[in-house]
């Protein structure tokens, strides 16, 4: 738990407080994280209304349910959890069709590091919110949250191999994207 | 993990991005809506369970404190018709079980109002009882048995410590025509006991009541009390036991209306590549108050046994709140520019501009699934007595008709109407009914009657054609009015 001490209260004390219905500790809460949750849902949604959404929709989740958050492990842990359930949730709602890809299409070694590690976190984010739906929840799921491809199929309900595929997928379209910008500035 | 991902990983872990105060306006205003339905469901389903165990309870705890003896003697004493002295009744009764033989009875016996301590009757068992060659009739209290103890030429019995031998007495002693019924030393064990003819007898030593006592004849063919308990020894056939407590004076016999409160047990199931539509279908279906009503008429076919045929009414009530992601929604924008000549508007040119945004739109909807039964019931009356009755019910619900309106989310994840028959099926078939029924008796031939029940499902509500499975259990509290005719 963190000691951070927001108003003369501790990170406990507002979860005590949000437990007995208080608004004011309830927001003091969604100010602390929001900001670092939004990226969270910004890099799942399409664009930042539906980062809005995802967003909305998870802290509701998380009023309604603090009651279940046991204090073990991080608090901030357990709001990205349910922001990503949410995110994925929203994302099964539209019916995302997972194409399946050969692998042999996807020169993984292509990839240069140091050509886009100068973009922005912004940049970065915007690139990532152009993929596809599939390729986003993927990459989402195992290059930034670190889940395996077998949890990401546990996840999504889909195959192994499919989401094997959609990461290289998105892996290469990520590399164009960052390739197009970084020309564009040189 | 490679290079590549890393970098966003590692860019990306500690990011910031403003967000509008508006997000924090529309959770609010979501919590509020949250905060409003939540009191309406918890807090009357928990005083329903509340009050339906501390009926149970209280019932329960009425029943077990009327089948001690105790509480026997005191509502004969209680519904005798003539009140004379202790003295003349005892006389009485025991002159009568005695009348063959000549008895010689102090008839001034006086109730003591305080109570003998079980030390007190030992002393008193020991020094006037045990060590006297007379027996002695031992009524009252300890001053003035050791003063006025009544004597006997025959020996009705001796009242001594041990109670076995008390009972074997008494019941030897008496003649089938009468009885004598006293109450058995407090904290005793004695059982009562129960001669040729069904009289029941307990022994006497004590009595701890300044009342006056009639002790009348007892017999369970003729009493409205029933025997349920375990300290009576000897039960008369269960064919004197009439099947509801509450009608043993011909009524076989009742119409009863009824209100339940439901709480319905939604289940829904599919195949895996479904699974995503039935989770949204559970998020977007929140249950609200259900009940059900209906009448049921009884008759008595055996002794404890009724049969119950009737008619009942349900409506199961949910909310349907669905926020469809995608929606696109259109905006005209009009543009009116004018045109100015030496600072004078001369014209005015409007244009027109439909401009489509993406969204989301909420559609809310009330759902309700109503049913037609005709429940057969058998009802058995576990225990009772004059004021209360403990049954359980149990049989088939026959479904009549299964009507169904409202919108839930259709396989193509969006929402559809369920007026028609495509996802329910228009009757149900046959469902079963159990519960217990505590009932209690108003006034006259009316009781008020307590029920909390299930109804089990053995079929699903939804078509068998169709790939999401939903299947309803409901359980409930039902009271209502039951009159006996």
């Amino acid at each position: 738990m963190s000691p951070l001490i927001i108003n003369g209260r501790t990170e406990k004390d507002l979860i005590q407080a949000c437990l007995r219905g208080e608004r004011q500790a309830q927001m003091e809460i969604f100010n602390m994280y929001a900001s670092k949750m939004m990226v969270v849902c910004l890099r799942y949604g399409r664009h930042r209304l539906e980062a809005e959404d995802i967003l909305q929709d998870s802290f509701v989740k998380i009023f309604t349910h603090l009651h279940e958050f046991e204090y073990q492990g991080s608090f901030e842990g357990w709001i990205r959890r349910i922001i990503i359930n949410t995110a994925i949730k929203n994302n099964q709602r539209k019916s995302v069709q997972y194409e399946e890809i050969g692998l042999d299409h996807v020169n993984e070694d292509s990839a240069e590091p140091d050509v886009f590690s100068t973009l922005s976190e912004e940049e970065l984010i915007n690139i990532i919110s152009t993929l596809p739906d599939g390729y986003r929840m993927v990459f989402n799921l195992y290059a930034i949250e670190g889940y395996n491809h077998r949890e990401i199929a546990h996840i999504l309900n889909i195959e192994e191999s499919t989401s094997r595929s959609q990461l290289y997928k998105a892996r290469k379209l990520l590399q164009e994207k960052v390739f197009e910008l970084y020309q564009q500035a040189v | 993990m490679n290079k590549f991902d890393k970098i966003f990983k590692h860019k990306l872990s500690h990011a910031h991005s403003e967000v509008g105060a508006h997000n924090w306006d529309k959770i609010a205003s979501r919590l509020d809506q949250a905060d409003a339905i939540k009191p309406r469901v918890w807090p009357y389903r928990l005083a329903l369970t509340g009050l339906a165990i501390l009926l149970l309870i209280v019932g329960a705890t009425w029943l077990s404190k009327s089948i001690h003896p105790n509480n026997i003697v005191n509502t004969l004493v209680n519904s005798s018709h003539n009140s004379p002295n202790l003295g003349e009744t005892y006389s009485s009764i025991i002159n009568q079980s005695t009348s063959s033989s000549s008895t010689n009875i102090n008839r001034n016996i006086v109730m003591d109002a305080a109570p003998l301590s079980a030390q007190n009757r030992n002393s008193l068992v020991n020094d006037d009882i045990e060590t006297s060659d007379t027996p002695k009739l031992a009524l009252a209290g300890d001053r003035h048995l050791k003063t006025q103890s009544a004597t006997l030429n025959t020996s009705i019995f001796t009242p001594t410590v041990n109670y076995a031998n008390q009972t074997s007495e008494i019941e030897s002693s008496l003649t089938s025509s009468s009885s004598l019924l006293v109450t058995p030393l407090e904290g005793g064990n004695i059982d009562p006991i129960v001669t040729k003819d069904h009289n029941l007898i307990f022994p006497l030593v004590a009595i701890n009541d300044t009342k006056i006592l009639k002790l009348p004849k007892f017999n369970y063919s003729q009493s409205t009390l029933l025997t349920f308990g375990r300290k009576v020894k000897s039960k008369p056939s269960s064919k004197t036991i009439p099947a509801c407590p509450f009608s043993l004076d011909g009524h076989n016999k009742s119409i009863e209306f009824y209100i339940s409160h439901d709480y319905i047990d939604k289940s829904l199931s599919s195949l895996p590549e479904l699974a995503n539509i039935v989770t949204i279908r559970k998020d977007s279906e929140s249950a609200m108050y259900s009940f059900s009503a209906g009448f049921r008429f009884g008759y008595t076919v055996a002794p404890r046994f009724n049969l119950h045929l009737g008619a009942n009414y349900s409506r199961m009530n949910e909310k349907f709140s669905y926020v469809d992601p995608e929606s696109v929604q259109e905006r005209t924008i009009t543009i009116k520019d004018y045109i100015y000549e030496n600072g004078k508007i001369v014209d005015s040119v409007v244009t027109t501009e439909i401009v489509k945004l993406p969204g989301t739109s909420t559609i809310k909807k009330q759902n309700s699934y109503t049913s037609f039964d005709i429940p057969l019931l058998c009802r058995f009356t576990i225990l009772g007595n004059r004021n209360l009755s403990l049954s359980a019910l149990a049989g088939p619900i026959v479904n009549v008709s299964y009507g169904h309106k409202g919108m839930i989310i259709g396989n193509d994840s969006q929402p559809i109407d369920i007026s028609s028959n495509q996802v329910y099926k228009p009757q149900l078939g046959v469902r079963l009914y159990g519960g217990v029924s505590l009932a209690y008796h108003l006034a006259g031939d009316l009781d008020f009657v307590f029920e909390p029940h299930a109804r089990i499902s053995f079929e699903d509500v939804s078509k068998d054609n169709y790939p999401i499975a939903q299947r309803h259990q409901t359980f409930g509290i039902h009271t209502g009015l039951r009159y006996k005719f």
